[in-house]
């Protein structure tokens, strides 16, 4: 029988000043960065995980989470009034958005992203709080054994649907499992690959390499894309409307029903599935409701059912997406392995434990998630005209500025320069896997999940005893592991056509 | 013509050699048969590498291109310009070596607009040293 009390406790933990007005700063850092061009929702995130440091575990949780779904609905700004993605989850919004605000509508196709997006949200997040703990309670059967296998078919799977192919893919992996061996292992405490260095006995900061990979390495990547052309883009104006042009009516956002329903149910399911994101998700909305239409050719000339396609669809993942993470401790995207870190460096271990031995603190984060909907949607409705200021900031004040968090959230990491050189590392790593196309997603779930494998690995031997026919006892596992091959089977030589319809859907 | 993917695929799995060859003999203790082996992941990383490497080598496809020269230039620019700003700051403290990293990027990036120049070199800093030190009380030096 489920505990209400704790339930009900937990959600008035998050009813502190503190923690509602953390929820209001990040939803509005993570509106602001979404809404600038060049910079990510993952780049904010990977800066604000040191900004965490100091807070409280469930005023930590609650500012990163609304950090990530501000970032989704700031994301549709530049699309609508640039053509050009905050986020890659809001290129599909584009394709409707930016026709809909050259039409003179630049302010209804902004509100009808916020009312979607923020519906998608509030929708995935109900839907995360209804089958989480059922699903925590399945996955805490699991042995050592069933474990490993999951955490290498969401390896495979991982490696499989992110990237250019699942070779580099897996090679990713393989980088990110070896850079997770760094320090002492888990069963006889003996260093590896400390190269006589105390700073690394405790392995190497996952959040300085998070930043480096992530946030610094795009951060320079737009540098190197400014270079000699610092010019400001211009943005379709905002002002002077008509009030029509301008508002989204109930009967306006209660027709697309349907589109935001198809939206909502895919958005969700790709939420749950690991490796697969918020962009797939939007173009996937996008496309079936296109397809379900009876005037498909209306779709790209400005359609309000285009727009809350893809925003209901791009922002249902953001809350389904820690499903995996919460029943599983396998983080389902990259903003969701950025959450890891945080929970982490707060003490908290993710995967199915966690409903038993923090129940309370889990509730008060599924509360701060519902909050920060409507923060979302307050900061969205107020801000959306600010917003729309910030698409033309220059980027040489943007990519510096962010550049200098980089450096410095990274520092304060270790309180010394050891993590500022880690995340330099990091940035020319993240840098070089850009360029070849490696995928850094495989890398970081990779050196995330590593020590969790090696810990269940290290167990399943002891109990196996080295006997591999054992594994014949363990039909899950063995079932698990038959998936892992069959992923790399399926899904290795399928990657090329289908990523290759992506940037044609686009039309970039 | 050498495709770059063929010849990351050899860097890698030669990588995954070393590491089989020298980095793990060399800088892991090994206990072969323990189930507790601290060498298990390393070798097995190792193995993954230079396999998949070979895989590389021999299946290169199209993805990825090896960067024109100039943005290596300016990426290696920005790189040094971190290095020195992190060998520097235990010395002058953040706000200096900070300012000093927005000139090197302004002069980078070429900007020549005043007011921008102007806020990035000293607003920019201004901000990230009051978030840090003042509001989060996360000292910089």
């Amino acid at each position: 029988m489920a505990d209400y009390s704790l339930l009900i406790s937990g959600l008035a933990d998050v009813f502190t000043l503190t923690n509602l007005l953390f929820i209001v700063i990040g939803v509005t850092l993570g509106q602001l960065v979404g809404a600038t061009p060049g910079l990510s929702i993952i780049m904010a995130l990977a800066i604000a995980v040191p900004l965490t440091y100091g807070l409280d575990t469930l005023t930590a949780i609650a500012f990163l989470i609304s950090v990530n779904k501000g970032g989704t609905v700031g994301g549709a700004v530049p699309s609508i009034l640039l053509n050009v993605p905050g986020t890659p989850e809001s290129a599909a919004t584009a394709l409707d958005g930016y026709p809909m605000a050259q039409k003179g509508k630049p302010m209804k196709a902004m509100k009808y992203a916020l009312y979607h997006s923020v519906l998608g949200d509030l929708s995935s997040d109900v839907v995360l709080i209804l089958l989480a703990a059922p699903l925590a309670v399945v996955a805490l059967k699991m042995g050592p054994v069933e474990i490993s296998a999951l955490m290498i078919l969401a390896f495979t799977i991982i490696s499989g649907l992110v990237g250019d192919s699942m070779i580099k893919g897996l090679i990713a992996a393989s980088f990110g499992i070896l850079l997770a061996t760094v320090g002492l292992d888990p069963g006889m405490a003996s260093p590896r690959f400390t190269f006589g260095m105390l700073e690394l006995y405790d392995g190497v900061p996952l959040t300085a390499v998070s930043i480096g990979a992530l946030a610094m390495s795009g951060v320079l990547v737009g540098l190197i894309s400014l270079q000699g052309k610092p010019g400001s883009q211009s943005a379709i104006q905002i002002t002077g409307r008509p009030r029509e042009d301008s508002v989204v009516t109930f009967a306006e956002f209660f027709a697309n029903r349907y589109v935001a329903l198809r939206a909502f149910i895919i958005g969700t399911i790709i939420g749950a599935i690991p490796g697969l994101g918020s962009t797939t998700a939007g173009f996937l909305s996008y496309s079936v409701n296109k397809q379900a239409a009876k005037d498909p050719e209306a779709f790209g000339t400005g359609d309000a059912r285009g727009i809350a396609a893809s925003e209901t669809a791009n922002s249902a993942v953001v809350g389904a997406n820690l499903i995996p993470l919460l029943t599983l401790g396998i983080p389902g995207n990259i903003a969701a392995a950025l959450l890891v870190s945080a929970f982490m460096i707060h003490g908290m271990q993710p995967g199915p434990l966690l409903f038993e031995e923090q129940g309370r603190l889990i509730y008060g984060m599924f509360g701060a998630m519902l909050i920060a909907n409507f923060c979302n949607l307050g900061v969205g409705q107020f801000g959306m005209r600010f917003w729309a200021l910030i698409v033309s900031a220059p980027g040489t004040v943007i990519y510096p500025a962010a550049m200098l968090l980089c450096f410095a959230g990274s520092y304060v990491i270790t309180g010394a320069t050891f993590g500022v050189y880690v995340m330099i590392c990091a940035a020319i790593f993240g840098y070089l896997m850009r360029s070849f196309g490696f995928s850094i997603v495989a890398f970081i779930v990779a050196f995330l999940l590593t020590p969790q494998l090696e810990n269940s690995v290290l167990k399943a031997r002891l109990i196996m005893d080295d006997d591999l026919s054992l594994l014949l006892d363990h039909p899950v596992a063995l079932a698990l592991l038959a998936m892992a091959v069959a992923s790399v089977v399926f899904l290795g030589p399928k990657k090329k056509s289908r990523r290759s319809d992506i940037p044609a859907a686009t039309g970039q | 013509m050498i495709s770059s993917d063929r010849l990351l695929g050899l860097v890698v799995a030669g990588f995954g050699c070393v590491l089989l060859v020298w980095l793990v003999p060399n800088f892991v203790s090994s206990h072969p048969g323990d189930p507790l082996d601290p060498s298990l992941f390393p070798r097995a990383a190792g193995w993954l590498i230079t396999l998949l490497g070979i895989l590389l080598f021999l299946f290169a496809g199209s993805g990825g291109s090896v960067p024109p020269r100039r943005e290596v230039l300016v990426f290696g620019s920005f790189v040094v310009a971190l290095l020195l700003a992190a060998f520097w700051l235990p010395k002058v403290g953040f706000l200096p070596v900070a300012c000093s990293l927005m000139v090197a990027s302004l002069l980078l990036l070429r900007e020549r607009r005043p007011l921008w120049a102007l806020l990035t070199l000293f607003a920019v800093p201004a901000f990230v040293w009051f978030l840090f030190e003042v509001l989060l009380q996360r000292s910089l030096s």
